[in-house]
């Protein structure tokens, strides 16, 4: 049964293209996240948590 | 460009923090019943006795609530909590709607309500962490719908243009819990307490699983996550290590972590290319989880010093230590050959348990430590006792784990000896229930130790709140908003794309749901789609309307809980239950019983195995025919009538799901049901003094226990062509 519905089913490309989108993604981002030129949007992001908002009436 | 650089008008706002106090307060209280229930579902198994031979009581019927607690009453308030302060301020606006954020606090409770006055009256679907019925499966979707506006809205009207990775996986959550609950939820309803799932055994399988494994992924995980990526570097003062290592963690676990549910079906009558699938993937899980971890403790980069004085952290980095175990055991537990030994028994207990006391109990417990004080501006009562909870709460784990760890590894090597001649050394399952059962007792001292170091934070927080100034007034802040010259899209041709993307709420959205449908499609499309491409096999029959209301009722009583309905194609599961499971077997089963814990043996081929006599005998007192079963006695089937007048609307649905009854079938159903019943009972009365039960619920569920593997025609073509029981090495 399991190796009559492997097979029959229409689509054997369908998990390759998936896993190729996903590979292709996944080496695009990693080249992308490592270039040196992105360097000061990474640290200026990294450090939102730490921006609080001014209170009201503080250094205005 | 941080938001206090840009020249834009100042607006002046204040934060919703009343939300996140209830929110914490609901976390609070219902973590303390999830733990509660937890003990006494622990205790149960340890000692029979303590089921108390009380229906509502039984360890069937509240297993699901202590799961169900855990995840979405505890865990569910305590992320709504966390992502509602952490937004606000990572957005500097606040929330989207006053009124949206309490029908969302209101409808969360009340839901959680419903599941507490549900699921013990055995209102359930029987799928493991979807059992509420489907008034309560509208409710979530509508409230969840609610959450989504007030985030997004929130997101939408933000003051910050970079959204941080903390808000990347609230989107994610949000996003992917909306599809998971909504496809897994599909049903039609019998009546207002009851109704079957549009999918059956293999599909209802693989749909249950995608979504089983994804609820730990998206409501476990990825708002963890987001929390730790939020509250770490704000207790800590530093900003998060690697943000490119956040992007890579980002995107690598939402693509692969929706890919990986068949890791749940290993060994079963899954296709063997859906198991490997899952099991490659679940492998790769290693990489991005460990990435999160490494990312979250090197953080605390030069203040490990304060790791060893301020809960908070310390709580943190303790519940990232438990994160990259249990996200180490995962795929070792998803490794075929591990999951042959694993799979069934209690070192999944462990490994789950890891999960959420250590990680997410943990980190919750950490975000408690630091929201009650900056909530009511004050300081935390004492430091002192923190630290008890601390290490009571640790020590209780690792009990809970190491026994668990000991007694699901020595039960799967006992179940799987196999002597010089082929034979099952431990034949009875019963024998290795014994062997175990006093690791119970640790198990439940481990919980114990648990809940008292909670206990001990309740009353640390609540002495905290009691130090809070009185008529404290409602903070406001001003930040410059966002115009449209800052808006994204405004982005400069050399800003990173990424860069611009984390500018792009929609856009970004869209990126992640593309991302999870991918996975999803490629793991449920195929069985979604199986009738048309593999005809079905017509040997097999439906049930009877006194096998359905029998198979409702053990649904009903949870019996899925500690029995499976599945044997594998190991050698030592076949020697022991007989031919593995094929898919047809299940075709007709809305939902599938497939479980995943054996406490009791498998019941997949348990039709005609013992005379009807034992099956009764075994209900009203399991120790009279197995002398060390620790199985509870379900004395109210002897009394409670079977529900014969519903069976012909049972059947209409079942016929509206897809099973071939023919309409002179539905309308007969109750008569058919009756004289099924009356035969069962006048053959128990003939072999004993045993009189009147033909209208009583256990004449059902001997009739569904009798049925469960009887398909002659079935086994005959499978003994033609079954290859060989696999040994797994």
């Amino acid at each position: 049964m399991k190796q009559e519905i492997l097979t029959q089913f229409p689509w054997p490309w369908l998990p390759t293209l998936a896993l190729m989108i996903f590979v292709t993604f996944f080496i695009g981002l990693l080249i992308n996240v490592s270039m040196k030129s992105r360097r000061k949007f990474f640290d200026a992001a990294a450090t939102l948590p730490l921006q609080d908002a001014q209170k009201y009436g503080e250094n205005l | 460009m941080s938001t206090t650089d840009r020249k834009q008008p100042m607006e002046t706002f204040a934060y919703d923090d009343d939300i996140v106090k209830k929110f914490s307060l609901a976390t609070i209280i219902w973590g303390g019943v999830a733990f509660l229930v937890g003990i006494i579902v622990a205790l149960q198994l340890a000692d029979w006795h303590l089921n108390f031979g009380v229906s509502w009581l039984t360890f069937g019927r509240l297993r699901p609530l202590h799961t169900n607690a855990a995840i979405f009453a505890f865990g569910g308030n305590a992320i709504f909590a966390g992502i509602y302060y952490s937004t606000q301020r990572l957005c500097k606006a606040r929330l989207f709607n006053d009124m949206l954020s309490k029908i969302h606090f209101w409808g969360w409770q009340l839901i959680i309500v419903s599941a507490a006055l549900t699921l013990p009256f055995g209102i359930t679907h029987g799928k493991e962490y979807a059992e509420l019925e489907w008034p309560i499966d509208i409710a979530i979707t509508l409230i969840w719908v609610v959450f989504a506006i007030n985030f997004f809205g929130t997101v939408w009207k933000r003051r910050e243009k970079h959204m941080y990775v903390a808000l990347w996986f609230y989107i994610a959550t949000i996003v992917t819990v909306a599809v998971l609950h909504i496809v897994n939820s599909i049903e039609v309803p019998v009546t207002w307490y009851k109704s079957y799932p549009v999918y059956a055994g293999v599909q209802d399988a693989l749909v249950q699983w995608w979504y089983g494994h994804n609820a730990v992924a998206f409501f476990l995980t990825t708002p963890f996550l987001g929390l730790m990526y939020f509250f770490i570097p704000k207790a800590a003062g530093r900003p998060v290590y690697s943000y490119r290592l956040s992007i890579v963690h980002f995107w690598s676990l939402v693509f692969i972590y929706i890919w990986a549910g068949p890791h749940h079906l290993l060994y079963t009558a899954l296709p063997d290319w859906a198991q490997t699938l899952g099991m490659v993937f679940s492998v790769m899980l290693w990489a991005p989880s460990w990435g999160g971890m490494i990312n979250g403790l090197l953080t605390l980069r030069g203040t490990w010093d304060k790791v060893r004085t301020e809960p908070v952290l310390k709580f943190m980095a303790t519940s990232l230590t438990f994160y990259g175990m249990s996200t180490f055991e995962g795929p070792l537990l998803s490794i075929k050959s591990v999951s042959a030994l694993g799979h069934y028994t209690d070192w999944i207990i462990a490994h789950v348990h890891g999960g959420t006391l250590g990680w997410n109990g943990f980190l919750t417990f950490g975000m408690l430590y630091y929201l009650i004080p900056t909530l009511y501006k004050t300081e935390l009562f004492s430091k002192r006792l923190a630290n008890i909870h601390f290490w009571t709460g640790t020590i209780g784990i690792l009990l809970y784990m190491i026994s668990m760890w000991t007694s699901g590894i020595t039960q799967g090597l006992m179940l799987r000896a196999i002597d010089g001649s082929g034979k099952l050394v431990y034949p009875d399952f019963a024998e290795t229930v014994v062997r175990i059962a006093p690791l119970y007792w640790i198990r439940a001292f481990g919980g114990t130790l648990f809940l008292v170091g909670f206990l001990v934070m309740c009353y640390n927080l609540y002495k905290t709140w009691q130090l809070a100034p009185k008529n404290q007034k409602q903070d406001l802040y001003q930040a410059p908003a966002l115009s449209a010259t800052d808006s994204a899209h405004k982005d400069s041709s050399s800003t990173p794309w990424h860069r611009r993307l984390e500018g792009l709420m929609p856009a970004f959205s869209v990126l992640v749901l593309f991302g999870i449908i991918l996975g999803s499609a490629i793991e449920i499309l195929p069985t979604l789609i199986v009738h048309t491409y593999a005809p079905a096999n017509s040997t097999v029959a439906p049930y009877t309307p006194l096998e359905l209301a029998g198979r409702d009722l053990y649904i009903s009583e949870g019996c899925y809980n500690c029995h499976s309905q599945m044997i594998r194609t190991l050698r030592e599961d076949v020697l022991r239950y007989g031919k593995a499971s094929m898919p047809e077997e299940s075709m007709y089963d809305h939902p599938f019983q497939w479980g995943s814990k054996r406490t009791g043996p498998d019941l997949a081929r348990e039709g005609g195995k013992y005379p009807d006599l034992w099956h009764y005998r075994h209900m009203l007192d399991p120790r009279s025919v197995t002398p060390n079963s620790i199985m509870p006695t379900y004395p109210w089937l002897f009394d409670d009538n079977i529900d014969f007048d519903v069976l012909t609307k049972k059947f209409s649905v079942m016929q509206t799901v897809g099973v071939p009854y023919t309409e002179d079938q539905i309308k007969n159903a109750p008569t058919a049901a009756r004289a099924q019943a009356l035969q069962i009972a006048q053959g128990l009365s003939a072999d004993s003094p045993v009189k009147g039960l033909e209208n009583k619920q256990i004449i059902a569920i001997i009739a569904y226990l009798q049925r469960l593997g009887k398909n002659p025609e079935l086994l005959k073509t499978a003994d033609q062509t079954a290859p060989a029981a696999e040994v797994a090495q």
